[in-house]
């Protein structure tokens, strides 16, 4: 699905809600509540995905290859075997590590600024 | 909790339905999820309203825009199919199969022209159901083709074989005057075709090609010592190959939409085009060989290529082999039924007649692959998300 010349930096910047979702996948598979759950978790309750926000990013982060479907699913006594889990692609965590290095050259730069100092 | 349920379950009419059928259930199941947190805190409810709201606007807004500009990176090529739709297309064609090779089945001159229009009724009253929403992206010309060229070729197929119906009557001057209707078809389709493509240079220049093969192909046989086509006969070769490449073409396109089901269907109305185009000439076992080819192949063997193929090269490959194979198979088993004890020069001729026309096919379906591939981006190449 993804091009061998492809190289992560050619997909950022990448949306808040695609980057929250490639966190909230990095600990683990999810399914969507679980995935919701966890960027409101992640974020301090300042986002809160909704169902169309969700499925929408959700549906072209599998277009692109940065997550997929897992076939594993849970013990039906445990939790809805209709429920879809999701779990991130080696190519998605690469994605999601130059993100991250890209926000942390932002961060830095800021910080060489003195703008972080307020706090 | 219900009412709340059912509200949700309304606004996600806002979604495409390929969305809707895709992650409608799922939405629906996270909504009930956040709902039920929300009802622990007493404004829980209308806050998580006040956010879905926009939330549901503006994303089904999206999936919207998306769909318009085809720019989703295209499920239709992932390997994802829609079984049903592709089954209810896939079905007519099996069942005139079946009524070729067991004529028994039913007889009398009406039951074929009846089953026709009761196929294309039924894919019309499919259509208008909303019960494929894939029909309507389609745009009624691709859907309507095929269903007009499936219930023809059931009635041609089936006429030769019975020697009933309108086959019975082809004897000149009838058989030109059917030509002359065929052409007529093809200008009206080809003009439906026009006036509906949004962007129709591409596939006017492709045309042109197309047409200028045509041409000189007629100039080829015209000024050979062969039976050479009188005018007509060419002028309703080029209609055949032009409707051909707009099929072609805007099934391709279609696919970008509407998967894998579009252009199973566009092969499938294809074939049948080239197969009532060819079989006029055969009977016996020649006829068996014909269809067999122009059947089998474009019903069949294409769709089945499709259905069990993921990648696309492999997939474009594959068509194109398997097109050539009929095309150009179509046109060399006469030739290599009767070469012996000699070269039978009308044989010869025909030979070249099917050549004439399979090869334009073959390049509009080719062109019309390279169209869709430089236009419409593939799985391959990764997009911003």
């Amino acid at each position: 699905m993804v091009s061998q010349n492809a190289r992560p930096e050619d997909l950022l910047p990448l949306t808040p809600a695609v980057f929250h979702i490639l966190l909230a996948l990095a600990g683990g598979e999810k399914h969507g509540y679980g995935i919701s759950q966890e960027v409101d978790d992640l974020t301090g309750g300042q986002i809160k995905m909704g169902p169309g926000t969700l499925y929408g990013t959700i549906k072209r982060m599998l277009a692109a290859g940065l997550i997929e479907e897992s076939d594993n699913r849970p013990d039906p006594a445990l939790d809805d075997e209709r429920r879809r889990y999701y779990r991130l692609t080696e190519w998605g965590r690469l994605v999601a590590g130059a993100e991250a290095r890209r926000l942390d050259g932002l961060v830095r730069a800021a910080q060489a600024r003195r703008m972080l100092e307020a706090d | 909790m219900r009412r709340a349920e059912r509200f949700f379950r309304a606004l996600l009419w806002l979604y495409p339905a390929d969305h809707r059928r895709d992650y409608g259930p799922l939405m629906e199941q996270l909504f009930r999820d956040q709902y039920r947190d929300a009802r622990r805190c007493r404004l829980g409810p209308a806050r998580l309203w006040l956010r879905l709201l926009p939330d549901v606007v503006l994303s089904a807004w999206t999936e919207r825009r998306d769909l318009r500009r085809g720019k989703l990176m295209n499920p239709s090529l992932s390997g994802r199919v829609d079984k049903f739709t592709t089954l209810v297309f896939l079905v007519p064609a099996l069942v005139a199969l079946l009524l070729l090779f067991d004529p028994d089945v039913l007889r009398g001159e009406l039951i074929p022209y009846g089953l026709a229009a009761l196929i294309g009724a039924g894919g019309y009253l499919l259509g208008r159901a909303g019960k494929m929403p894939r029909l309507r992206l389609w745009g009624g010309y691709a859907a309507g083709f095929l269903i007009f060229a499936l219930g023809f070729l059931l009635i041609n197929i089936w006429s030769p074989t019975m020697n009933t119906g309108i086959r019975a009557l082809q004897r000149e001057p009838v058989v030109g005057i059917r030509h002359a209707l065929h052409l007529a078809a093809c200008l009206i389709t080809l003009a439906v075709f026009y006036l509906t493509a949004r962007r129709s240079i591409a596939p006017l220049r492709i045309a042109l090609v197309v047409l200028a093969l045509n041409l000189g192909l007629w100039i080829v046989l015209h000024n050979t010592p062969l039976d050479a086509p009188i005018i007509w006969s060419a002028a309703s070769m080029a209609g055949y190959s032009v409707t051909a490449l707009f099929i072609a073409i805007m099934g391709v396109r279609s696919m970008r939409r509407s998967g894998l089901p579009a252009l199973v269907a566009v092969m499938a109305g294809l074939g049948a085009l080239v197969t009532l185009f060819t079989i006029d000439e055969y009977r016996g076992a020649e006829l068996t060989i014909m269809i067999l080819l122009g059947v089998f192949v474009p019903l069949i063997v294409g769709p089945a290529w499709l259905l069990l193929t993921e990648n696309w090269r492999v997939r474009k490959a594959g068509l194109l082999v398997i097109w050539a194979l009929m095309l150009f198979g179509m046109g060399l088993v006469p030739f290599l039924i009767y070469r012996s004890p000699g070269v039978d020069l009308p044989r010869l001729d025909t030979v070249l007649y099917n050549l004439g026309y399979a090869l334009p096919i073959w390049v509009a379906l080719w062109l019309a692959l390279e169209v869709y591939e430089r236009e419409a981006p593939q799985p391959e190449v990764t997009a911003p998300v």
